[in-house]
């Protein structure tokens, strides 16, 4: 009995140090503050739930109380500061590296100064998130490369990472959407009017 | 303890957290920004407190347990500290941010150009 038991817990301890190791090369690897703050939290609530109830098996049973203390309490403030953590680091302005995801709290710098030359009404500022447009912008190549227009001209800058880019198969409309980011920087109103005539 | 490979097990685990502890120290040296050092150093906080866990199994005292617990609660005061430090550049400022921009201080460039 007492063999089966610490069997289960060396299940569960080589899961919770498999879920670690993953977790901190997540934490060297992914390319984005956000996607290394998943890498994080993943490893603390799944990593940590893993090694410290692995270690139940082992223990008497007010160490099995002491255990499961720390693993509510990792569950609790990992979460609280992961979520501060991303919550000060967007305000801050820490941006997103994907070049095809996008920041839906950031407007196209065209409909922000449509808004400043007063032709929309301010209620409509921030945009509820639409399911329907963020499928029909996953589907549509050229107003995925718009939304990354949107995001590289709020952020004044130019991810350099082409390569998820070019894993595609579609290389057509790939490589169209990449000569666009090319001379963005020479002629952004240009590339934003073509972008506005072809959608 | 019937199960004759203990030792080995503990030893293990706490070899593959040590692993991950460098890893995530690697990322707080490497971090283009400071959000990055904090969620790193918050990473290796946990993998503390789990590494004095399994330390205590291994030395037999699971009394170490207690030292963890309260090594866990430090670590999550501790980021909220840093991170409230690194948006009001000071531990004593004001707490709404937001209404009343004039009354905040001026947050210090604390990122890497």
């Amino acid at each position: 009995m007492s063999l089966a038991l610490a069997i289960v817990g060396t299940v569960f301890l080589a899961g919770g140090v498999f879920f670690c190791v993953v977790g901190g090369i997540g934490l060297l690897r992914l390319p984005d503050f956000y996607s290394r703050c998943h890498a994080a939290g993943m490893t603390d609530s799944a990593g940590a739930m893993g090694i410290l109830v692995g270690l139940c098996f082992f223990a008497e049973p007010l160490v099995i109380v002491k255990l499961l203390t720390v693993v509510g309490f990792i569950w609790l403030s990992s979460v609280v500061s992961t979520h501060a953590l991303v919550k000060a680091a967007y305000a801050r302005g820490i941006k997103l590296e994907n070049p095809r995801v996008r920041d839906w709290t950031v407007r196209p710098a065209k409909t922000a100064a449509a808004e400043a030359a007063g032709d929309v009404p301010k209620a409509a500022k921030v945009p509820s998130l639409d399911l329907a447009a963020m499928a029909d912008s996953d589907a549509d190549a050229g107003s995925t490369s718009g939304g990354e227009q949107g995001l590289a001209q709020s952020h004044g800058a130019e991810s350099e990472s082409e390569s998820e880019s070019e894993s595609e198969s579609e290389s057509e409309s790939e490589s169209e959407s990449e000569s666009e980011s090319e001379s963005e920087s020479e002629s952004e109103s240009e590339s934003d009017d073509s972008e506005e005539s072809r959608t | 303890m019937d199960f004759p490979y203990a030792t080995e097990v503990f030893f293990s685990a706490a070899l593959g957290i040590v692993v991950t502890m460098s890893l995530a120290l690697l990322r707080s040296i490497l971090g283009p920004s400071t959000y990055d050092r904090i969620l790193a150093l918050n990473s290796f906080g946990t993998k503390t407190v789990l590494l004095i866990a399994i330390a205590g199994f291994l030395d037999g005292r699971p009394e170490w347990l207690d030292l963890a617990i309260v090594y866990a609660l430090i670590n999550f005061i501790g980021t909220l500290a840093v991170l409230r430090f690194s948006k009001y550049g000071s531990l004593a400022a004001a707490t709404q941010p937001s209404d009343d921009e004039e009354e905040v201080p001026e947050r210090p460039s604390l990122e890497q150009p």
